[in-house]
């Protein structure tokens, strides 16, 4: 408790939420969600179906306006982010067909160090193809990104995290229908960045794993229900509220 | 010597004058139709050509109304229409954004409304004194042989201003177009970088009413790159083959416009671009119907090999 007193002291949180609410039209979907987390850390985002967890992500992104309250990146407000953070969205938010290769996507991690109105130089692609190394697809280089698996797909949105230099990384269910050798590529990578003192917030569904791979959680439903360390939130009493009835998973596991 | 003609009109100065200004319209168009069809907005490139035509009227009138012995200005009827394309963009974002309609309902509302408006200013035009030398038949279906040779000099600019521009931010279009998230977070202006495409498709759809017409210029800003589509899975490419058939369409649109003069150049640019969408799907490099099927022979054949030692 005392280190992470200090460390938000002496560095801002990588995001904040002040009091945020959001609406579709008139129904509230997230409301007066705050929380902070500290740097350094892996925080699963977990919750039933429609708990707004890949809202909570899009909103701080600002791609979707909240109706009221605020996001905070390192203290600043997002327009000064530059690249600090890095974003995976969720497969099925992706266009698969359109006309990228696996090493386009990872080369626009580089655009903004590659700066306006300038091509893509030999360098940079030589960059690219050492994040798509470093996650194992480096022979899928020129594949069409319709044209990998699910946990390809995954791993070439890693790359371009990787390759961008990014301090907070924000991912919207990295894991969801990935093979296990993808599953803990992405895991290892994770746990290697928060080595290196960056942070990750990971939307998640699966229960089970969310002690082992991650330290924080954030139990969402309309609204927090709880957030913390992981033995602090993983209790029946918060999930049972989250999730209502449907904790046959959870009581299995605890008995 | 019928051929021997034919290839004096075409080699004409005045002709291979308007000739190039369609090319390059056609260059332009199959550059930002492009994005426009990988921002899944190909329907709004539509909503842009129709509702340009009560602005073009509008503008003629009040031009005609103004200084009556000026004659008709394609600047000004231009601008016209290029401020009721913007205005139109505008209904559509404030009616899906106030409105529980859906989103394909809203484009259908805004381009019938502004398009009807049009067709009513339309009989006022014909009505008035000077009407006839609008020509606005040829803005509605695209006549070639109606540009003059001072024209495609502002054509001609504003093809260019479009070419250079989409050269210069492809990237940062691409990046907008496949994942407006990263774009914000590595601090790209997207709702300006959108504007800026906005803008440019609304300035190609003006430069191309003369030669395609608003009805159909819809259709060179989309078909050239959904056949690109099949010759390529990389961005770079399909731009420049996108922009090479939209030219290959423009320039055998205005030959033929040259050579049959009732030939509406418009519909002709739009067959043949139709024709070359046609062919693409049959031989196209990457995902051209033949090739797939000469692919699935080989495997099923193999497999035939391989079954029997």
């Amino acid at each position: 408790m005392n280190d992470l007193l200090v460390a938000t002291e002496s560095k801002p949180p990588p995001l904040q939420a002040f009091d945020v609410t959001i609406a579709y039209r008139s129904t509230p979907v997230l409301q007066g969600v705050s929380f902070s987390t500290p740097p350094g850390t892996l925080t699963a985002i977990v919750g039933p179906n429609g708990a707004g967890k890949s809202t909570l992500i899009k909103a701080s992104l600002g791609l979707i306006a909240p109706a009221s309250g605020h996001f905070e990146f390192f203290g600043r407000s997002f327009r000064d982010v530059d690249g600090r953070v890095s974003y995976v969205p969720q497969r099925t938010s992706v266009d698969w067909d359109f006309p990228v290769t696996a090493l386009d996507v990872v080369c626009m991690g580089l655009y903004r160090k590659i700066g306006w109105l300038r091509p893509i130089g030999h360098r940079h692609r030589a960059q690219a193809m050492e994040a798509l190394a470093s996650v194992g697809m480096q022979d899928y280089s020129k594949r069409q990104i319709s044209q990998l698996s699910g946990g390809q797909q995954q791993r070439v949105f890693l790359a371009r995290s990787l390759v961008q230099g990014a301090e907070l990384f924000l991912m919207d269910e990295p894991l969801a229908g990935v093979d296990a050798a993808t599953e803990k590529t992405i895991i290892d990578t994770l746990r290697g960045l928060r080595d290196e003192g960056r942070t990750a917030m990971i939307v998640h569904h699966d229960l089970d794993t969310v002690a082992d791979y991650f330290d924080r959680v954030l139990l969402l439903n309309g609204r927090i229900i709880a957030e913390g360390p992981v033995a602090d939130v993983m209790k029946p009493g918060p999930l049972k509220e989250a999730y209502g009835g449907n904790l046959l998973i959870f009581e299995s596991s605890e008995s | 010597m019928i051929v021997g003609s034919a290839l004096e009109t075409i080699l004409a100065y005045n002709t291979l004058v308007v000739l190039a200004g369609t090319m390059l319209l056609g260059i332009a168009a199959g550059i930002t139709g492009t994005f426009l069809l990988l921002r899944r907005r190909a329907l709004a490139g539509d909503v842009i050509g129709h509702a340009a035509l009560p602005g073009v009227a509008l503008a003629f009138l009040i031009h005609a109304a103004l200084a009556p012995e000026a004659g008709k200005s394609l600047p000004i009827m231009l601008l016209g229409g290029a401020l009721a394309s913007g205005l139109a963009m505008l209904a559509v974002m404030w009616l899906r954004r106030v409105g529980r309609l859906p989103d394909d309902a809203v484009l259908a509302v805004v381009l019938s409304s502004f398009f009807g408006a049009g067709v009513v200013l339309l009989s006022v035009v014909q009505a008035s004194p000077t009407g006839s030398q609008a020509g606005l038949r040829d803005f509605i279906f695209g006549q070639a042989a109606a540009i003059r040779r001072s024209d495609v000099e502002l054509l001609a600019v504003i093809a260019a201003i479009t070419i250079v521009t989409s050269s210069l931010l492809m990237k940062e279009w691409t990046l907008m177009c496949f994942d407006e998230g990263l774009a914000r977070v590595l601090g790209y202006p997207v709702g300006l970088l959108d504007l800026l495409l906005m803008t440019l498709v609304v300035l190609v759809c003006v430069a191309g009413m003369q030669s395609v017409g608003l009805l159909l210029i819809v259709a060179l800003l989309i078909i050239p790159p959904s056949a690109a589509r099949f010759w390529s899975d990389s961005i770079r490419p399909n731009i420049w083959i996108s922009a090479a058939i939209g030219a290959v369409s423009a320039t055998l649109g205005g030959v033929a416009s040259a050579l049959v003069p009732k030939l509406s150049t418009g519909a002709v640019i739009v067959v043949v671009a139709a024709m070359l969408l046609l062919l693409s799907m049959l031989v196209g490099a990457k995902h051209g119907m033949i090739g797939y099927w000469m692919a699935k022979r080989r495997l099923a054949k193999g497999r035939l090999a391989a079954g029997n030692p």
